[in-house]
């Protein structure tokens, strides 16, 4: 069975909510989790569409491009969260120096959310 | 729209005369541009553009330097920078937003220009309420500069490429 992105999602929530997972790796992991949640059910329901993407680094852009492309500037806010998403994902991943803290993860994961219920909206479910 | 005077030095020099030319390559900047428009300040500074919101847009110095000499990206500059100082943008009460390109850290190859916002107070459903008004005033005011130019290389490349990112 396929892997649903929504598990990503949901690691982090459940990371949010117990103190004990807090350390400074799991909530860096958890931030970087919301955004490929985000990022692979839009890849998901754009490929329902019949758009296909390619297997590598690209994917981050051509999922950007693509919402862009369908929807014009009706999806800006749904660009916009997901660009967040993926600052956020950057500094958690890739920045050693920056603070990434619960706070950051309760915006990722307020983001992820509500770019699930956009994309349900705007694809179906 | 003016365009800055095309001045091209590469010379040796001591620091203090260094600053001298700063300071006039800033002014006759500033001079040539119209109320309100970006000041792309010196090349190795931030540009700056006065805020009424109280805080300032500061332009990353590659990106003006880039719209020095592009007037393409000089005019999705200058819509950016008229949007962020203009009467609508004050009730949002930026503390501060910075513009500059970047390229994807893990493919160096992706440029994108983003706008990254600090909006004094307020919770997450906040700030983002206020970025989504952001994006309409610089939707229309970018939109605005599309309609009024005549520049047959203005696409929308550029705007495809622009996002607003917000400091949670």
């Amino acid at each position: 069975m396929a892997f649903k992105p929504e598990e990503f999602l949901e690691f982090a929530v459940k990371i949010h909510s117990e103190p004990d997972l807090q350390s400074p790796a799991g909530v860096r992991t958890a931030v970087s989790r919301c955004y490929y949640s985000a990022l692979l059910m839009a890849k998901s329901s754009l490929e329902h569409l019949g758009m296909e993407f390619r297997r590598n680094d690209d994917i981050h852009e051509d999922v950007v491009r693509a919402l862009s492309r369908e929807h014009g500037v009706t999806s800006r806010e749904m660009v916009d969260d997901l660009s967040d998403m993926n600052e956020l994902r950057m500094a958690a991943d890739l920045d050693v120096e920056s603070h990434v803290g619960i706070d950051c993860l309760g915006s990722a994961i307020a983001m992820a959310n509500i770019f699930s219920k956009d994309l349900s909206r705007r694809f179906g479910a | 729209m003016g365009q800055p005077r095309a001045v091209n030095i590469h010379v040796s020099m001591d620091s203090s005369v260094e600053s001298t030319l700063a300071d006039f390559w800033a002014e006759a900047i500033q001079a040539s541009l119209p109320k309100e428009a970006a000041v792309y300040g010196a090349p190795d500074q931030p540009g700056t553009v006065p805020d009424r919101a109280g805080g300032s847009l500061s332009i990353d110095p590659a990106l003006a330097a880039k719209a020095r000499t592009d007037r393409v990206y000089r005019g999705f500059v200058d819509a950016i920078a008229s949007a962020c100082a203009s009467p609508e943008a004050e009730s949002l009460e930026m503390a501060s937003c910075r513009l500059f390109e970047k390229r994807d850290l893990e493919r160096h190859s992706w440029l994108k220009m983003i706008l990254h916002v600090d909006f004094v107070g307020g919770d997450f459903g906040n700030k983002r309420r206020r970025r989504i008004a952001l994006r309409r005033i610089l939707d229309e005011r970018i939109s605005a500069a599309e309609r009024n130019s005549d520049d047959p290389e203005r696409t929308g490349e550029i705007d495809g490429r622009f996002f607003i990112t917000v400091k949670w």
